[in-house]
């Protein structure tokens, strides 16, 4: 790419575990040189954890990249990098830590503390070195005489400076500073930060902050990632993301700042706004085809044991219609009713017990039967078929499905070929990319739609590492909210591939997805039972999400007379 | 008559004495807090609001020394008295520590005992100071672990401190402080360690319980947000020395020390981005702020150490 040269830093699907906690998931961002990127979020969050992984203090899960544009040697891969090549980079990327007292060897004095990463580097004679030190010194504005003192006769802005003064001696593009100034008095603070901003013009610095002092930020950072439970929630320019919160957990955050003027009043929000996922109704077989109806509120088929219920808003379940087992998708229809697909796909007319075929079983490609199912703009209904699959247990040679379009004349043709296990799909809110997940690859694909609703080769979007995506619905901002099939919850990816959420369930198996409710505001989301075949406890939940889901047209397609 | 001061400081002075030398830690303390409010004491790392706040619950530590000054406490139930006056075995210093001032302090273990059960610790604190039944204590020890917001009260009473997360912990360590129901709460640095989230609970929390039982609060923080948001009056200090004393608005608003306003102008949320930050040294700049100059009024019942 031509702009990459401004990058100093590309981070793809950062991820750290320790044990089988989850401190990192997926976190992907780029640093532009020179840029102050500020990372902020609750003790926990996994601010410390990042900024250890992009500096290879610790290593990231395996999957994760970051690539680092050195001066030295340019595009460089940190993570696949072995320890002792990395050793050379260091001098590029340096980090200044949050305690001033216990960061610095007391038994060292401050020109020994100042000189090592140069000794440990091999740079320059005991003169140069010393000269060095010097400089640096008056680059922090610290008396020359504190040469030959130890760190306890300072003070702590002073202690922070021989910090930062050990950082920068190696000379390097890139510092991460985590909680730097969070440990000094308000006078002392500005000191440092005033500091830091003046090495930033002279020495071209791009600086990591991490930070939990929200209005620290805000003051010197350009961008900023907001952190929670491990992931990336909100992300952007410093001042739009403060000004204009998208994110219930950025809110929570910003509102809790108690504001130095007495007159704006502290107003912080409740908690409850990052609540768990609520359960709705349980006690099915494995719950699947989520689609939000107006007047009979959130419809849903179970799987496993046939038949297709609605649930309102009171948690009052009616059955639609019976239907034998194996709906996979639905849509709702122009015509009062409701496109399934299951063996074939079908229309069926609210109230009436008839099915009328829309497209049949392909046996010429193979196919077993049909599964997740949405509508474009037109009405189009786009559906993709199983191809024949162990999972199945049909007993015959794996093969792959096809992406069919119903075409409003009811004419069906294939649009895209070779998935091997076609699940949710979903357009974006400007209707040119088709979003579709593949749950057997673990991968969700992008098209791009051309005229007449055909579908451009595709590329893949998103990789899961743990679990498979499964059924999936859009949001009004293109945020995409995939049901993370065996991971036990909902991921929500940002359109540039990205994941900035998960939202827990508390069972694995979550099966997918819609909005609905007033203004599109709930997610509901829906899932199969944790044990055997059988088993009754998949159930639907519900969740306030902070955007609103993209409402979807009715299928427009012609029904056949019967 | 009752003034209208709880406690009414005038020429504290507290010295420190060891190897390495004398502290002058307070110089000449003077400072009202008024009944039924919210006092902030505000000021950097080293400026004595601790070691007043130890003067006042009599829990100076040697080497410390009350060197001057008195402390007038009045309270509503007994009779007023001067808090260093009185002798270390004066039964009024168990009654102080029993129930008429109580303290929080920021680090909420130092209050608890990891091992004792919750609900066991706030029962005991009132069986200590009151004459009650054990299951009357316990009622309402869980009435107040209620009131400050602990939930499923029946499963956290049994549970122990290090079961609990830091907002929580401090919330029975102000649940602990209340059951007395004290004339004077003092906060010192009570949310500092916790994360802003849970800050904001907390401050809501005092605020709210203080609107209910109009205790007479001292909040001692170095955060300018926090005074903003709790504080009635402020008291800024530095350097052992009080410099400015009035209203929350007069004080945040319209400082009239030059220290005050070098204070406020460090402040990043302040500051308009893409501008400097002010130091307190270059906000001060060639303005006297050490020489220890009386607090003088200057109308609209604000004082002020200018000469
Ligand atoms: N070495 C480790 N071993 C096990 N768990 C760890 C380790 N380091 C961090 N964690 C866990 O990972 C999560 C993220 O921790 P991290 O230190 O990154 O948070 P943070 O956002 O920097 O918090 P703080 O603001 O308190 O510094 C936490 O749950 C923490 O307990
Ligand atoms: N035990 C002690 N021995 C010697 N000097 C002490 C002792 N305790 C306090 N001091 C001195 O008294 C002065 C006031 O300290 P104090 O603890 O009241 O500050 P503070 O305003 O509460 O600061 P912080 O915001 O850091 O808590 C300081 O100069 C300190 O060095
Ligand atoms: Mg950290
Ligand atoms: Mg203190």
């Amino acid at each position: 790419m031509s702009n990459d040269d401004d990058l100093i830093l590309k981070v793809r699907h950062l991820s750290k575990t320790f044990d089988k906690h989850v401190a990192l998931r997926d976190v992907s961002f780029d640093l532009k040189r020179a840029d102050t990127l500020g990372v902020v979020g609750e003790s926990g969050s996994g601010k410390t954890t990042l900024a250890r992984c992009i500096l290879r203090a610790i290593d990231p899960d395996v999957g994760g990249t970051v690539e680092f544009n050195s001066e030295q040697i340019g595009w460089v891969s940190l993570s696949s990098l072995r320890h002792n090549e990395l050793v050379p980079l260091r001098k590029e990327m340096q980090m200044v830590f949050q305690d001033p007292y216990s960061s610095l060897n007391p038994r060292m004095t401050v020109r020994q503390i100042i000189e090592e990463p140069l000794i440990i580097h091999h740079e320059g004679n005991s003169n140069e070195r010393l000269e060095r030190v010097r400089e640096m010194l008056d680059l922090v504005q610290l008396s020359q005489d504190s040469l030959t003192r130890y760190p306890h006769a300072f003070s702590g802005g002073q202690r922070q400076r021989i910090g930062i003064a050990r950082a920068l001696i190696l000379n390097p593009n890139l510092v991460v500073c985590d909680e730097t100034v969070s440990a000094l008095d308000v006078s002392v603070q500005a000191q440092i930060i005033n500091l830091l901003e003046d090495l930033q013009k002279t020495l071209h610095l791009t600086y990591i902050f991490v930070a939990h002092d929200l209005a620290v930020v805000r003051h010197i950072c350009n961008n900023v990632l907001v952190m929670h439970n491990g992931v990336v929630v909100e992300r952007g320019d410093v001042d739009h993301v403060f000004d204009h919160p998208q994110r219930n957990y950025t809110k929570l955050l910003l509102s809790a700042i108690p504001s130095p003027d007495p007159d704006i009043r502290m107003d912080p929000k409740n908690r409850d706004i990052l609540e768990q996922p609520e359960p709705v109704v349980n006690g099915y077989g494995l719950v699947e085809g989520p689609v939000w109806h107006g007047d009979h509120g959130l419809l849903f088929s179970d799987v496993i044991f046939g038949g297709v219920y609605a649930v309102n808003e009171s948690k009052e379940v009616n059955p639609v219609f019976e239907h034998r087992r194996g709906i996979g998708g639905m849509a709702i229809h122009a015509e009062d009713g409701m496109v399934v697909s299951g063996k074939n796909v079908s229309f069926k007319r609210f109230g009436e017990s008839e099915s009328i075929l829309l497209l049949d079983r392909d046996p010429d490609n193979g196919n077993v039967g049909y599964n997740d199912l949405t509508t474009d703009a037109a009405g189009r209904i786009y559906v993709g078929s199983l191809g024949s699959s162990p999972v199945f247990d049909d007993g015959l040679e794996p093969r792959a499905g096809n992406l069919y379009v119903i075409d409003l004349d009811g004419k069906s043709r294939v649009v895209a070929e070779d998935v091997q296990l076609t699940n949710g799909l979903g357009f974006s809110p400007n209707g040119r990319t088709l979003y579709h997940s593949d749950s057997r690859r673990g991968q969700i694909y992008r098209y791009e739609v051309g005229r007449n609703g055909d579908l451009k080769p595709r590329e893949v979007f998103h990789e899961f590492e743990t679990g498979a995506p499964d059924g999936l619905a859009v949001a009004e901002d293109g945020s995409i909210w995939v049901a993370n099939a065996g991971a036990g919850g909902v991921a929500v990816l940002e359109p540039d591939g990205s994941q900035h959420a998960f939202i827990s369930i508390p069972v694995p198996m979550c099966t997918s997805v819609c909005f609905g409710g007033s203004g599109l505001r709930t997610l509901y989301i829906v899932s199969g039972s944790n044990g055997v075949e059988g088993d009754r406890n998949g159930g639907v939940y519900r969740y306030e999400a902070d955007v609103s889901g993209l409402p979807l047209t009715p299928a427009r397609v012609q029904i056949p007379a019967p | 008559m009752m003034t209208d001061n709880i406690l009414e400081i005038r020429n504290l002075g507290v010295r420190f004495q060891t190897d390495t030398g004398v502290t002058n830690a307070l110089n000449d303390v003077n400072f009202d807090v008024p009944r039924g409010k919210v006092t902030a004491i505000v000021g950097e790392s080293g400026s004595g609001k601790s070691v007043t706040a130890n003067c006042i619950m009599r829990l100076l530590q040697p080497p410390g020394k009350i060197v001057s000054g008195s402390i007038q406490f009045n309270p509503s139930r007994t009779e007023p008295f001067d808090i260093v006056a009185i002798r270390d075995r004066d039964p009024r210093i168990y009654e102080l520590h029993g129930g008429l001032i109580s303290m929080v302090f920021q680090e909420p273990m130092t209050a608890l005992s990891p091992v004792h059960r919750v609900g066991n610790q706030v029962s005991e604190a009132i069986l200590c100071h009151r004459d009650v039944s054990k299951e009357g204590a316990m009622a309402e020890a869980r009435d107040m672990l209620r009131r400050v917001g602990i939930p499923n009260i029946d499963t956290r009473i049994e549970m122990y401190p290090f079961e609990f997360s830091g907002g929580m912990r401090q919330r029975v360590v102000i649940a602990m402080a209340l059951v007395c129901n004290p004339e004077v709460l003092i906060c010192d640095e009570p949310t500092t360690a916790l994360d802003v989230t849970i800050q904001a609970e907390i401050l809501t929390l005092i605020k709210d319980l203080q609107a209910e039982l109009s205790n007479s609060i001292i909040f001692i923080t170095h955060d300018i947000g926090i005074v903003a948001q709790i504080a009635d009056y402020v008291v800024v200090m530095y350097q052992g020395r009080v410099l400015e004393i009035g209203t929350v608005r007069q004080v945040l608003k319209d400082p009239l020390h030059p220290y005050t306003k070098g204070l406020l102008a460090a402040i990043p949320g302040n500051v308009p981005k893409n501008v400097r930050l002010s130091t307190i040294a270059t906000a001060v700049g060639d303005a006297d702020i050490t020489t220890p100059f009386p607090l003088k009024s200057v109308g609209d019942g604000r004082l002020v150490s200018l000469p």
